[in-house]
């Protein structure tokens, strides 16, 4: 069994077996941790597609010595997110609620959506880095330092983002939980 | 491992211990057993991490076979491209590749030049003398 750095090298080289082996097994983390970001179907196909060209194209630049591929594949897709939310001014949570209810409020709204909904909501309220923070610490199993390298910032960074993200989500959740 | 350290660990990671950092994981569940503060939390967090845990995203299995279907193909030129310009943090690499790169023009121009220089070269020096001879004859010297 090849390495993973030995695979980014052959698909550098164009080796399309080493390729598919790299994206088979990164992709399903990829697309949840997108998914989760953008809270958008088609726009988050696009990101997680470009990440994996990305791999592809710009492989060469991928160093084992400093970060994991996932760590590396992570940070591209986090970069493109931001790029996505700089693009997309209005919020997606806008976007998923659609136009605003004059009989309900937003926060009745939510009380009618289930867990899973209310969640995802919630956590579209987060900053980015905040949504960041706890979707690559708490769905995707990425350690401290993972996520810290990820975001570009120190552990103590990191636990403080997280812990001001998880409070906001149970202030907005507080209803409901 | 102290309290306010379990403190922060809970507010930050949630309630599940395998969430929490690894080096520090053990002696959290060990102090935890025992402070009773820290199980308060636990119980007030746990319902968030509840709701969170609710959280799931539709797989997408059609996606690695359009990812495959529209890679570009690669031609040496981008192979070359990638292997010319390498992470910037690879500072070695990065000048030996470049000092490479620039003394690529020199090695080509060596073999144009040696491959187009004129195959009849004078052999010996009786030929050289006889074309200088020619020479002064055409200027009247």
């Amino acid at each position: 069994m090849k390495d993973e750095s030995e695979l980014v090298r052959n698909s550098v080289s164009g080796d399309v077996a080493a390729y598919k082996i790299l994206l088979n097994k990164h992709l399903p983390s990829i697309t949840n941790y997108v998914a989760r970001m953008t809270q958008n179907n088609v726009d988050s196909e696009d990101i997680v597609q470009e990440t994996f060209l990305r791999l592809w194209t710009q492989g060469s630049k991928f160093q084992p010595d400093k970060a994991m591929l996932s760590t590396w594949l992570h940070h591209i897709a986090h970069n493109l997110c931001i790029d996505y939310f700089r693009r997309n001014k209005r919020s997606s949570l806008e976007e998923l609620m659609g136009e605003p209810n004059d009989d309900n409020s937003p926060l009745e709204e939510l009380e009618k959506l289930d867990d899973s909904r209310q969640a995802s909501e919630a956590i579209m309220q987060l900053s980015n880095r905040q949504r960041s923070a706890i979707i690559l610490c708490y769905y995707q199993g990425m350690t401290n330092k993972e996520a810290a390298q990820i975001l570009e910032m120190s552990v103590s960074a990191l636990e403080s983002l997280l812990a001001r993200g998880r409070n906001k989500l149970r202030g907005l959740l507080m209803r409901n939980i | 491992m102290n309290h306010i350290r379990l403190i922060e660990i809970i507010n930050a990671y949630g309630t599940h211990s395998e969430k929490w950092p690894y080096d520090e994981r053990e002696s959290a569940i060990e102090l935890l057993k025992r402070d009773l503060k820290a199980q308060a939390l636990i119980n007030s967090v746990r319902k968030l991490d509840l709701v969170l845990d609710e959280y799931q995203v539709l797989a997408r299995p059609h996606l690695s076979a359009k990812i495959l279907s529209n890679l570009p193909k690669k031609f040496w030129l981008d192979q070359f491209i990638d292997w010319i310009v390498p992470s910037i943090d690879d500072f070695i690499s990065y000048a030996w590749r470049l000092v490479l790169a620039a003394s690529l023009p020199l090695i080509v121009g060596l073999i144009v030049g040696k491959s187009l220089a004129p195959s009849e070269t004078l052999d010996s020096w009786e030929d050289e003398i006889f074309l200088v001879s020619l020479a002064t004859s055409d200027t009247g010297e």
